[in-house]
């Protein structure tokens, strides 16, 4: 037996593989590691204060960037805070297109992890490319709607900014159309993967107690066999009324998140099924018409929660009776999701870290802020 | 007066009686929404936006009670209509209702009713943003009107009022509120309503237009934006401003201002509510009069003379220079052949340092605040010695004060004291104005006398001698002496003496004396006018106060309209050749203003540093004197004439741009906030001073410790000079000499706060405390009725100094300098008058430029066909010192035997032939061809 | 093992017969769709009038504070656009713009729009303030009829026989 010594050694915040400005320090034994500390904080940029001194209104384009994978369920989450802490009632047609953006964000959000995950895993661009193409398909129906590819800004309290343009449900049936054969694909060339399953297979587990523990939420907790999605759990918007499922890992490793997000991708094609058909006609009204946008919520304070697809993302507002919030917290499910990085790496490899984070997906404009 | 309780919309609350609906409602925090009713002015219904319901209690015929109903409550009868909650003062047991679907109807009815006319212009309106229409009708309003559009009067878009305010016919909703308040508050009664139906509207029935110094006012409490002034006309919008607390330097008022400022621009300026200061209100002057700060010809580099011309040079050049300068004339001439000016516009920490500097480093006392003139009155000290007591409020006084106004003319000395007295007057105090010659304020005086010209002193006497007669010293409750001096100078001279030499009678005389003795609290407030009488007028003034017992007490005093901003803070900070701060006087005095002219030109003093005054532009004897200069220093914000003449110029930060203190008239220390970043490199006045001082210790020159003068005179006492003869003297320990490193001005208020007799507890912080500032402002249910109305005031409302006689052990002496024989060699009294708008370097920039007047002479018609003079002639006056050639005006106001000419106009100067505050002159016609 | 390799080698050779999804960008510009949000341009109605009037309600609805606009006042001489106000400056930071659109959603004359032009790169951060003469379109440009409320705001003689209609 070789007498080792342990060292540590920064991984980040300058690093292709930590998803951003992101520094961990480790501490190795060899290549084992023995400690991991995750440092945060290279990207803040005071969002919940700039959010303080902006009209409610104005943060919607700042919520956008927190998650920039996932701006549409950023604005849902927003909206829906406003919205309950004004008391803005939401017409159905605009519920429905809602949870249209935010199920159409989850596919692409999970197209895109998974291919940077396997990205991480060395098998280079091939994934990343597979689902880059597919995200490309969502963003480009996002921007005929929205405006923007990426900053959607689509919501509004009470409904979103504009109805759909009129050959948006016929380009978002083909895209639903074309679905399954991707995921299929994506699933037939990875599923029992010889180079992932030795890289993802009982690595990076989380338990189920410790999953509870560090209050982790999404795909994550998920993974860790919790069936717990707060569409489910506390259903919003209109969620009650589609059919599907909350699928779930048993072991809680790299793998087990990776099934998750394949399935959930595909629950959310039921649930966009389920919309498509179920979508009032535009009688119903994108946005409710007396709604006004430059609120000025009463005295109070509301925390409004949604599962982004990232897990559990919720906003904390409280108004002192102006056009400003008096505070703005963000709930990121990133930021949380990240917390037990250390623990999910204790006694791994090294090369085991990026893998690891990449399988928890996160993104450093959530967790900084 | 006793309270009544009253129910709103089913909450019942005690309200004082006599308080009208709307007011009463707003108490129980319920907001009925108005828009021609105001608080500070008399309601009048007209604009119906108020209407509620009322009822009484019904009465019964026979027992003149209350009848109950079933429920063993009393029956209301209802009105059978609405009524204007503005009018209708709440009684016992009323009821109102706010929010019923009448009140709803008629207010929706009112807001569409409104809305036929005005027209849809908010995005390109200035009101728009913080406009009471716009409030009340998101507010109050229907959704829509059932009105055609296209119905809407037109009317050609601005119409100017006056020179500084513009009307928009369309918006104006003709609520009154501007007329009501130059009837009522100003007394400027320019403002009135023509035409009728669709075509009314408000007219200016003056000339020239809209002749007030309050103008500006009507902006603010204009509900629309009927009412734009010509200087923030479509500048900006307002919630791009960003309000920065300043107070204004430019009179001794000291109203709190509010710069609104977008980025590093000043776009419009507003007042900040003080209630001890000026109410929600500012003048003309203040309101317009800001735009020197950024002027394009402001100094923004230093300048050192080389070859005979001023080039740009680096700061530490020119400190090194100045520092350099200064003390080789001091190594080889001693500091006595330096000497100081210091603006009275200046901060008190900056004339603070400047004393200071000059005393400690060049041991000189040769400092003073004023030009040199020959019509440099006296150093007022009564002002601060009999001042206006600790607490005093004008706010809060009424009935049972009475206000003597002598020898001031308000309007143009401090406008907006005119607002507070007439204010007063309202409340039910009693005004005397006493003057030479008419003034506005004479409308609204309760008495109002006209002495002869140049026997205000003599007028004087006669009340103290009226007074003195009916009470002797039993009122005097301070510590006094000299009262058997004081008993036979009065003894002198008899009240109807008095009466003939000042031709007013002496019933009169007696009756004044009388009201004044009579009044629970007194005022006298004395102006330039008064004080052109020599310092014997505070004086005895401050005497009449102390016999009457108007000392020393909240609501009395003397209130002493000085020139400059900060003219009470110079003296307070000892800006002056014979005197330490806090009025320590000293046994030898160095040379004031008047004495440094001839003593550069003969050589005694070498070198001279100004800062903020420009004598080189009134006094040719200073123009002279300056060229004659070894070395001239000035700190200016402009290249003025005298700046032109320095060796050194240094360019100063104005009041926008730094922070400070300033001391007003009632002796009122308020603090003044940075509002801009510097102008190009200019620093504030005190950095300067700073840096001399430590250019001046690495030159190592020794700091004079006077030692010398150790002997010094603690017992403030006022005017009397060597005639008084020594006082109680006691060592004076001089402090450690300072290492001049403060950080902010803050650091010198504390040193201030510690040295200067009266200064105790001034700090910063102190000063920020809002306290009492007002019951006035953007309270929650009040900003959308009175939107653009003023700003809170949320940085300090200052804080009063008590005066200094106030726990002062040492006696007031009460001996009064004698009564000197007015010469008559010469048949006219040359006064010169302040004016509001005047060659102030600081209204340079600003609307009111255009109305600075011309030089003229202005003759009584008396006079005038005397020496056959018509308007417009040009005249020649001659007197001891000089000639002057002028145009002639015939005015109804000025007296037989006076000569009145504007004081500090720019390029012209009167001092060719004034020999003193006071100069006889005879005037000539000039017979040109 | 082979037989995996196999499975994905086909996979590969599939995709040999497919048409590539990229573009070649800067040679191939991708079209952008309708709603999308570019770069500003201020419009001019038919008549080459401005439509913008100054109001600021751009500025004040940005989040970013991208937006400058100082106020002037037209004159019969100098009438820049409807009413009495126009901008005589209007300067928009891109280098703090979202593109959020609100500046769109605020203007009340449709003034401000955001187009199709996304290419704005630029070396010196200097040239990030787009001023006016950069935002404004060309006279003939201009399109539509300025709505009534912008021509109410004209200058009117007040004779009372053309009030009483």
């Amino acid at each position: 037996m070789l007498k080792t010594e342990e060292l540590q050694i920064n991984i980040g915040p300058q690093h292709p593989s930590t998803h951003g400005v992101f520094r961990m320090i480790v501490t190795v034994d060899g290549e084992t590691i023995t400690d991991l500390k995750p440092v945060f904080g290279y990207l803040h940029r005071n969002h919940e204060q700039i959010a303080e001194q902006n009209t409610y209104l104005q943060n919607m384009p700042y919520t956008d960037r927190l998650d920039y994978f996932n701006s549409m369920a950023n604005n849902q989450a927003y909206a829906m805070a406003v919205e309950q802490l004004v008391g803005i009632e939401v017409p159905e047609r605009a519920e429905y297109l809602r949870v249209m953006m935010v199920e159409l964000t989850r596919i692409l959000n999970h197209a895109g992890a998974l291919g940077f995950l396997i990205n991480d895993m060395g098998m280079w661009q091939t994934q990343l490319a597979f689902g880059m193409r597919e995200r490309e398909k969502i963003l480009d129906l996002f921007e005929s709607a929205s405006g923007a590819r990426l900053m959607c800004n689509y919501f509004r309290f009470g409904g979103v900014v504009r109805d759909l343009p009129p050959d948006f449900i016929p380009r978002l049936k083909e895209l639903l159309q074309a679905m399954p054969a991707f995921v299929d694909e994506l699933e037939r060339l990875l599923r029992e993967n010889e180079i992932l399953m030795q890289r993802a297979e009982g690595i990076g587990i989380l338990p189920r107690d410790l999953a509870l523990a560090y209050s982790v939420s999404g795909p994550v907790l998920r993974g860790s066999g919790i069936p717990y999605d707060v569409r489910k759990a506390e259903p919003y918007s209109v969620y009650d009324r589609f059919d599907f499922d909350v699928p779930v890992g048993t072991v809680g490793d790299v793998y087990d998140r990776f099934l998750v997000r394949i399935e959930e991708m595909r629950q959310s094609r039921r649930i966009l099924q389920q919309v498509i058909e179920q979508l009032p006609d535009a009688q119903g009204g994108h946005i409710n018409p007396k709604a006004r946008q430059n609120v000025r919520p009463p005295v109070g304070d509301v925390y409004a929660r949604i599962e982004s697809p990232k897990g559990e993302l919720g906003f904390y507002l409280v108004s002192d009776g102006s056009g400003k919030p008096y505070r703005y917290k963000v709930r990121a499910p990133s930021f949380i999701n990240l917390t037990p990085l250390g623990d999910m790496c204790r006694g791994y490899k090294v090369a085991d870290v990026v893998v690891i984070l990449g399988s928890i997906d996160i993104v450093m404009g959530e967790v900084d802020r | 007066m006793a309270d009544v309780t009253i129910t709103v919309n089913g909450v019942t609350f005690r309200v004082p009686a006599g308080t009208n609906v709307v007011d009463a409602a707003r108490i129980g925090g319920i907001s009925i929404p108005v828009f021609c009713y105001h608080p500070r002015m008399k309601p009048v219904g007209m604009c119906r936006m108020c209407l509620v319901q009322v009822g009484t209690p019904r009465l019964d015929p026979a027992t003149r009670q209350p009848m109950l109903g079933e429920d063993g409550r009393p029956v209301i009868a209802m009105m059978p209509k609405l009524q204007t909650g503005c009018t209708t003062p709440v009684s016992e047991g009323m009821v109102i209702n706010t929010e019923s679907d009448e009140v709803q109807f008629a207010q929706k009815g009112v807001l569409e009713f409104l809305l036929t006319s005005h027209p849809l212009d908010c995005p390109v309106c200035d009101k728009g943003g913080e406009c009471p229409l716009q409030n009340l009708t998101m507010a109050w309003g229907p959704g829509n009107s059932r009105f055609d559009y296209n119905d809407k009067v037109h009317f050609e878009k601005p119409v100017h009022l006056g020179d500084l305010i513009l009307l928009d016919r369309e918006r104006c909703i003709l609520c009154a509120r501007c007329v009501r308040f130059q009837d009522e508050l100003a007394d400027d009664p320019v403002l009135g309503f023509d035409n009728r139906g669709r075509n009314w509207m408000i007219i200016s029935k003056s000339d020239p237009p809209f002749d007030s110094k309050f103008s500006g006012n009507t902006t603010d409490i204009c509900p629309v934006g009927a009412l734009t002034s010509a200087d923030f006309r479509f500048k900006a919008r307002v919630w791009e401003l960003s309000s920065k607390p300043v107070v204004c330097t430019l009179c001794p008022v000291g109203c709190n201002l509010s710069l609104d400022m977008r980025y590093d621009q000043l776009m419009r300026v507003m007042p900040r509510e003080n209630g001890a200061v000026n109410d929600i209100w500012i003048c003309d002057k203040g309101r317009f009069g800001h735009r020197f700060i950024e002027h394009e010809s402001r100094l923004t580099t230093p300048l050192i003379r080389k070859g005979g011309h001023l080039v740009e040079a680096s700061w530490d050049e020119a400190l090194a220079l100045v520092a350099e300068k200064l003390a080789a004339v001091q190594s080889s001439r001693g500091g006595s052949a330096i000497a100081g000016l210091a603006s009275p516009r200046l901060s008190n920490e900056d004339l603070y340092l400047f004393q200071k500097l000059f005393r400690e480093y060049f041991g000189s006392h040769n400092l003073d605040h004023m030009p040199g003139s020959a019509a440099d009155v006296d150093y007022d000290e009564h002002g601060a010695l009999m001042g206006v007591g600790k607490g005093t409020n004008l706010m809060e006084m009424g009935a049972e004060s009475l206000v003597l106004v002598i020898g001031a003319d308000p309007e143009e000395e401090a406008p907006l004291y005119v607002l507070r007295l007439r204010a007063m007057l309202e409340r039910g105090a009693k005004l005397v104005v006493a003057n030479m010659r008419p003034t506005k304020l004479d409308r609204s005086a309760t008495t109002r006398l006209y002495y002869q010209p140049g026997s205000e002193l003599a007028f004087v006497r006669g009340l103290l001698r009226a007074v003195f007669d009916r009470v002797g010293h039993e009122r005097l409750h301070l510590k006094h002496s000299g009262l058997e001096q004081l008993r036979k100078t009065l003894s002198d001279l008899s009240v109807e003496q008095a009466a003939e030499l000042c031709g007013v009678p002496a019933e009169t005389i007696r009756a004044v004396a009388q009201a004044l003795l009579e009044a629970k609290q007194g005022l006298i407030m004395y102006g330039a006018e008064a004080r052109s009488a020599g310092a014997g007028m505070s004086e005895s003034l401050g005497v009449l106060a102390a016999l009457t017992g108007k000392v020393g007490k909240p609501g009395s005093g003397l209130i002493a309209l000085l020139p400059g901003g900060n003219s009470r803070g110079a003296l307070d900070m000892g800006v002056r050749p014979d005197a330490r701060p806090g009025y320590a006087v000293l046994s030898q005095r160095g040379l004031g203003a008047r004495e440094v002219w001839p003593a550069l030109r003969e050589g005694r003093v070498k070198a001279v540093w100004i800062a903020g005054l420009d004598p080189a532009a009134q006094l040719p004897a200073a123009r002279a004197a300056l060229e004659a200069a070894d070395f001239v220093v000035v700190q200016e914000l402009f290249l003025t004439a005298t700046a032109k003449l320095a060796d050194v110029v240094l360019p100063a930060a104005s009041v926008a741009e730094r922070e400070g203190t300033y001391t007003n008239a009632e002796r009122r220390v308020q603090r003044s906030r940075q509002a801009r970043q510097a102008h190009g490199e200019a620093r504030p006045d005190w950095q300067i001073i700073q840096g001399v001082a430590q250019h001046l210790s690495e030159l190592s020159v020794p700091v004079a410790v006077p030692t010398q003068r150790v002997e010094e005179s603690s017992q403030p006492v006022g005017g009397k000079g060597k005639s008084k003869g020594p006082g109680k003297t006691t060592a004076v320990t001089v402090a450690e000499p300072s290492t001049w490193d403060y950080l902010t001005p803050s650091e010198i208020a504390a040193e201030i706060a510690e040295r200067v007799p009266g200064y105790a507890g001034i700090t910063y912080s102190a000063l920020a405390a809002t306290g009492q500032g007002g019951d006035w402002g953007r309270q929650t249910n009040e900003a959308i009725f009175y939107d653009g109305t003023n700003y809170e005031n949320s940085e300090g409302i200052g804080i009063q100094l008590p005066n200094l006689i106030e726990g002062q052990k040492t006696a007031v002496s009460l001996g009064l300098r004698p009564l000197s024989k007015p010469a008559h060699e010469r048949s006219l009294l040359l006064v010169s008058q302040s004016l509001a708008y005047d060659g102030d370097l600081l209204l340079r920039g600003s609307l009111l430029e255009r109305q600075i007047p011309q030089p003229y002479v202005a003759l009584s018609q008396t006079d005038a066909d005397k020496l056959n003079i018509k308007p417009g002639d040009t005249v020649r006056l001659d007197s001891a010192a000089g000639e002057l050639t002028l145009s002639a005006r015939v005015v109804d106001d000025v007296p037989a035997g006076v000569a009145l000419i504007p004081a500090n106009l720019p390029n012209f100067s009167a001092a060719a032939v004034q020999t003193g505050p006071r100069t006889r002159v005879n005037l000539v016609k000039v017979v040109t061809g | 093992m082979i037989g995996q390799l196999l499975k994905g080698l086909r996979t590969t050779f599939g995709y040999i017969f497919t048409q590539p999804v990229t573009v070649q960008y800067p040679e191939v510009k991708r079209p952008v769709r309708e709603r999308f949000r570019g770069r500003h341009e201020l419009k001019r109605f038919a008549d080459g009038k401005e439509r913008c009037i100054g109001c600021s309600l751009c500025a004040a609805a940005c989040p970013a504070d991208a937006i400058l606009v100082v106020p002037a006042e037209n004159t019969p001489d100098h009438q820049v656009s409807y009413g009495e106000r126009y901008a005589a400056t209007y300067e928009i930071n891109m280098l703090r713009c979202i593109f959020c659109g609100y500046c769109e959603d605020a203007c009340p004359t449709n003034a401000i729009v955001l187009e199709h032009q996304y290419e704005l790169s630029f070396y010196d951060r200097r040239d990030s303030i787009y001023t006016k003469e950069m935002l404004l379109v060309p006279e003939d440009q201009g399109h539509g009829d300025a709505p009534p409320i912008l021509t109410q705001l004209e200058r009117r003689p007040s004779p009372p026989a053309q009030i009483d209609l």
